[in-house]
């Protein structure tokens, strides 16, 4: 962390960002061709519940890029 | 039945040791000028999107982007078969080459700036519709504002961007910056420091510049 730190707290709300921008790019972004499969909304709220608990593991945040630097 | 990952450029480099869906092995179809990576499956219906496949699509595509240009799919993108998935690409009429061109050696910072918590317009007392008014335009302006400002200070890097204003409860409005990868770590300083509590995520496989459309927007 630099001089910069953000403050105590502000950390959680990263991965909660994290997991939200992961699965919007992966639900909602990206080349749409026909025959997609497509999911319902409720499922994808599913989708950030299932996936919060996992977020906390190293490898997958720094894949996230919760890393401060590269 | 196959599931698709990305649309890649033709090169020789060799695919990424990682596996596909349901450990599947990866392997490329040709499409023009351009390749999908892709996994075969037996059954006829898709993997399970659970948390594994999101995550196991995403280390697909981020692997794939150390090696070449990619566009990803959005996951779930399945096939009955190689020529089912060739057509459906070739209907979409891009030019795929020049999209992955576009996009080489580019990534994407995704960008949250939070909703300012004043209290929000649903606090007020209840029949106060005039303040009600007046404070969801003035965080529509502070949510613009917060755009402005953080296209200047990303200005000199930023090759596209996509912003959505969406100013609400929690958050005043999302972007995906399309930056040079060795501009990434730049690009995270220049979101943070811009004086509006971005909060930046990246660097991403290029999400949201798969159309010549999206790679041409430049400000808000």
């Amino acid at each position: 962390m630099t001089s910069s730190a953000p403050r105590a707290g502000t950390l959680a709300a990263h991965e909660d960002v994290a997991l939200v921008d992961l699965v919007d790019r992966l639900l909602g972004e990206g080349v749409v061709i026909a025959g997609d499969i497509t999911l319902a909304v409720a499922d994808v709220d599913l989708v950030y519940v299932g996936l919060r608990a996992l977020i906390s593991s190293v490898a997958t945040a720094e894949r996230m890029g919760l890393s401060v630097e590269e | 039945m196959i599931w698709a990952y990305a649309i890649v450029d033709a090169a020789r480099a060799p695919l990424p040791r990682v596996p596909g869906l349901d450990g599947a092995p990866l392997s490329l179809v040709h499409v023009g000028d351009a390749c999908a990576v892709v996994s075969r499956h037996d059954d006829a219906s898709p993997p399970e999107w659970s948390r594994e496949a999101l995550l196991g699509h995403e280390a697909v595509v981020e692997a794939l982007m150390s090696t070449r240009a990619v566009l990803p799919l959005r996951f779930g993108t399945t096939q009955p078969d190689e020529v089912a998935l060739v057509r459906a690409l070739e209907q979409e009429h891009r030019d795929w080459p020049a999209l992955l061109e576009r996009v080489r050696g580019r990534v994407e910072l995704a960008v949250t700036v939070p909703a300012v918590d004043d209290g929000g317009p649903e606090q007020q007392a209840p029949g106060d519709g005039r303040r009600y008014l007046l404070d969801k335009v003035a965080r529509h302006r502070a949510a613009v504002d917060a755009a402005r400002r953080l296209d200047q200070a990303m200005a000199p890097i930023s090759e596209a961007v996509n912003t959505r204003i969406q100013p609400g409860d929690d958050v005043a409005l999302k972007a995906a910056y399309l930056v040079r990868r060795t501009h990434a770590a730049d690009a995270r300083r220049r979101i943070e420091s811009a004086g509006v509590g971005a909060i930046c995520t990246g660097p991403w496989p290029p999400y949201s510049f798969t159309s010549a459309e999206r790679l041409e927007r430049m400000s808000a």
